[in-house]
């Protein structure tokens, strides 16, 4: 039945699959609304949800060393070189 | 081998520039260093650059990429054996961060204690709490990380089944929030914010 409404662990176990827009449409549904009833779980999805921004901000903080690109192309021609000289 | 065409060459090289810096931090949070990090990249390039023949154009040349980085980091792995200590995978409870920032007091005068902890983390930092985690863990998780993709496009990229991803990356991320908080604690990050709060008051 699409009107069940989930417990606090229900709801807490389908945390992860949440945030990942990785659950069915049913359960979906059902989340959203014992999140929109319960506060102490609204409370829980939101740090969750504030925890894995956090994490994939600093996550993508990493600066691609500024010559390695040109170290590649450098790769790549000799790479082509060898393969004209065979 | 085949012979890459000039124009194959460009395509190739206008394909890889752009996933590029994404690349590069993936196989950055999968090795460790930043060494490392440069070799595997190119290495993977290198690779690429050898099989591109094999791609087909119009597909996804980000995820056929990163698929190369990640069997790179697999043969880099094999080669020098050095498994982290890993932390008790039973040991790290569910929203581990929520609770003990809940038990220190921080949600008392804070909005949003994770984004609070976690801003003051460095890099170094957040690397070391990655670097906790074992490698197949490491490697779910620098993808789930960087980019937002479905467990099944990560399953796609590493080779295993998408059950194996979900698995591997809720209890992933438990242990790197474990992880986080412990070198928070040990970093004085909680005490101030301890502090701050209490100053707050």
């Amino acid at each position: 039945m699409l009107l069940t409404i989930y417990s606090c662990n229900d709801a807490i176990k389908r945390l992860d699959d949440y945030l990942d827009r990785e659950l069915s449409s049913t359960e979906l549904v059902r989340v959203e609304r014992h999140v929109k009833l319960c506060q102490s779980c609204s409370k829980k999805f939101k740090f969750e949800k504030e925890t894995l921004d956090g994490i994939r901000a600093k996550f993508n903080r990493i600066i691609l060393p500024i010559d390695i690109y040109e170290r590649i192309e450098q790769l790549l021609e000799l790479e082509s070189g060898n393969k004209d000289n065979h | 081998m085949e012979m890459l065409a000039k124009g194959s060459a460009e395509t190739f090289n206008a394909l890889l520039e752009p996933v590029l810096a994404k690349s590069y931090a993936m196989a950055y949070h999968m090795s460790g260093n930043k060494e490392e990090a440069e070799d595997l990249v190119q290495e993977a390039a290198l690779l690429a650059f050898r099989g591109f023949g094999s791609f087909q154009l119009g597909t996804n040349f980000k995820a056929w990429f990163f698929r190369i980085v990640v069997n790179c980091a697999h043969s880099l792995h094999r080669k020098r054996q050095r498994e982290p200590k890993v932390t008790a995978l039973e040991d790290a409870e569910d929203l581990y961060l929520y609770t003990h920032t809940a038990k220190e007091g921080l949600h008392r005068k804070f909005d949003n204690p994770a984004e609070l902890v976690l801003d003051r983390m460095s890099i170094d930092q957040i690397k070391q709490a990655i670097e906790s985690l074992p490698f197949d863990y490491r490697l779910v998780c620098a993808l789930y990380f960087l980019e937002e993709i479905s467990y099944q496009e990560i399953a796609d990229i590493i080779d295993i089944p998408v059950g194996t991803v979900r698995s591997r990356l809720h209890r992933g991320r438990k242990l790197l929030q474990k992880s986080l908080w412990d070198l928070a604690v040990e970093n004085n990050i909680v005490q101030s914010l301890k502090e701050e709060s209490g100053a707050l008051r």
